[in-house]
């Protein structure tokens, strides 16, 4: 894959890495960050790719580990929940659909898993892939995740079940 | 549960995201690291399926990158540079599109650096019968969010007839002169508020269409390549000290000792206090480390003058140039040398 191969395929995917980034950090600019770091990493690493049908896997991958980078360094300097306060007043100005405000509520662990399946489109096999868990375990959080939306979001924009 | 539009509920790309990714793929050629942090709000209206026309597709970078035709014409800049300057967010694809009151007013390309600013808006009236003449105008309100009025000129008109057929859409064009430019972007509102007829003085035409258009253009700060020259060249037969050149594909600045200018001046016979302009410094090509030289065809001079002892003249190029071949400005009738390198 040369340059422009990768150039690309990044912005085929930016608004899937976006809305994966956006489930692990609160604020746009952590989001640019992540995915910036993410675009870098991967063409360091372009060699290492096999076989590039699963590019967009494997860039999901390491853009997952880019943002927990960020959260962790985020904890190092100041506590996670002034990081969160800090980040919600910088996004508060946006507005957000009710689905999306619900997505946001899940669990950290639910979330991820989520996206991944039903806002992206990833398989169960390439979400395994991604988070580097077991189908059974994904399969458990897809789960819990769909419970809890359903009790947040029945009556809203025709959810039914 | 598959089936429903979750996707459709997650949020477009914020544009400073999307610039963000432009820039660190950007530098992906050279090694270098483009980041860019922008922690004011954005309230860009992103048509999604602009967006996705062009984050759908798998296309060339060129193709991704390639500009509107008419910006592509007052810029001349063919694809390789029209990829250089998107990805260094020197031009920008905007994605605004307003409608009101039967008129829709499309946001769709701006190009600036730190001396001049350019944006092309499309024009469209719903009602065929309104034959949009380049005597039409528009009247719109710019604010810079609580900053300070950023440009020293601003002009802007519909393209002329030569460029486009009247119809009931046409483009128009803002530029403007950018003053003391800081390390900041900016953003900047701009709102229509009507379409007017031709009238017999400027400012006097009908208000054929009243309403509101609000367009949120970001105005973006670039570094600009400097070269701290303080180096005498020959000018117009006298000796000029020339301080400091800086240059951005599509502009240059150039710095001056006052009083070796001040020579030229009496040698034309001219006076810059009396706002008139001096040839000698016109430049009127570049040459490029490899010896080719591309002449300049009608670039615009922004500012020029005096201060502080230095004379500093900023000029919009007619052409695109790629700033890191550069080897010397080539000014005035006898296109005398100011090497750089």
């Amino acid at each position: 894959m040369n340059k422009e191969q990768f150039t690309a395929q990044v912005l085929d995917a930016e608004k899937s890495l976006y809305h994966i980034a956006r489930s692990y950090l609160k604020n746009d600019e952590d989001c640019a960050d992540a995915m910036q770091n993410a675009i870098l990493h991967a063409f360091e690493k372009l060699h290492t790719l096999r076989d590039e049908t699963y590019f967009r896997t494997w860039l999901t991958r390491i853009l997952i580990n880019e943002c927990k980078q960020i959260i962790r360094s985020r904890r190092e300097q100041i506590p996670y929940e002034e990081y969160y306060e800090e980040a919600q007043t910088m996004t508060e100005q946006r507005e957000y659909p009710e689905v999306f405000e619900a997505v946001m509520e899940l669990e950290n662990n639910y979330r991820a898993p989520f996206v991944l399946f039903y806002v992206e489109g990833f398989s169960m096999k390439e979400i395994c892939q991604i988070l580097k868990l077991s189908q059974s375990t994904v399969k458990m959080r897809l789960y819990r995740g769909r419970k809890f939306l359903k009790s947040k979001l029945e009556g809203v924009y025709g959810y039914e079940r | 549960m598959k089936d429903k539009k979750w996707n459709d509920a997650f949020p477009e790309v914020p544009e400073h995201v999307h610039q963000a990714v432009l820039s660190t793929l950007a530098g992906l050629d050279d090694g270098k690291v483009k980041r860019v942090r922008k922690m004011k709000k954005s309230k860009m209206i992103i048509l999604a399926a602009a967006m996705a026309a062009v984050l759908g597709m798998t296309v060339s970078a060129s193709e991704i990158f390639k500009w509107n035709h008419k910006a592509e014409e007052v810029f001349h800049a063919d694809e390789d540079q029209q990829t250089a300057l998107v990805m260094g967010q020197i031009a920008r694809e905007e994605y605004q599109t307003v409608t009101d009151n039967g008129l829709t007013i499309q946001a769709i390309q701006t190009i600036q650096d730190n001396n001049c600013f350019y944006a092309l808006f499309e024009i469209s009236a719903e009602d065929k019968s309104i034959q949009i003449t380049p005597d039409y105008s528009m009247d719109f309100l710019m604010d810079c969010q609580g900053e300070e009025n950023p440009f020293s000129m601003l002009s802007w008109d519909f393209v002329d007839e030569g460029r486009q057929a009247v119809s009931n859409s046409r483009y128009f064009e803002i530029t403007g002169t950018k003053m003391n430019p800081g390390s900041e972007d900016l953003n900047m509102d701009i709102t229509f508020t009507s379409l007017n007829g031709p009238g017999e003085k400027a400012m006097e035409g009908e208000h054929l269409l009243e309403g509101s258009w609000e367009f949120e253009i970001n105005l973006h700060t670039t570094e600009p390549v400097c070269y701290e020259l303080d180096r005498e060249c020959q000018i117009a037969g006298c000796q000029v000290t020339v301080n400091r050149v800086e240059l951005t594909p599509i502009s240059i600045k150039l710095i001056c000792e006052e009083e070796d200018v001040r020579q030229l001046e009496v040698k034309e016979g001219i006076s810059l206090e009396q706002a008139d302009s001096l040839s000698a410094l016109y430049v009127n090509g570049i040459r490029y480390q490899d010896g080719t030289v591309v002449e300049e065809m009608g670039y615009q001079e922004l500012e020029a003058g005096y201060s502080d002892g230095k004379y500093t003249k900023t000029a919009r190029l007619s052409g695109v140039i790629d700033v890191e071949k550069v080897s010397a400005l080539l000014v005035g009738d006898n296109m005398d040398e100011i090497n750089i390198r």
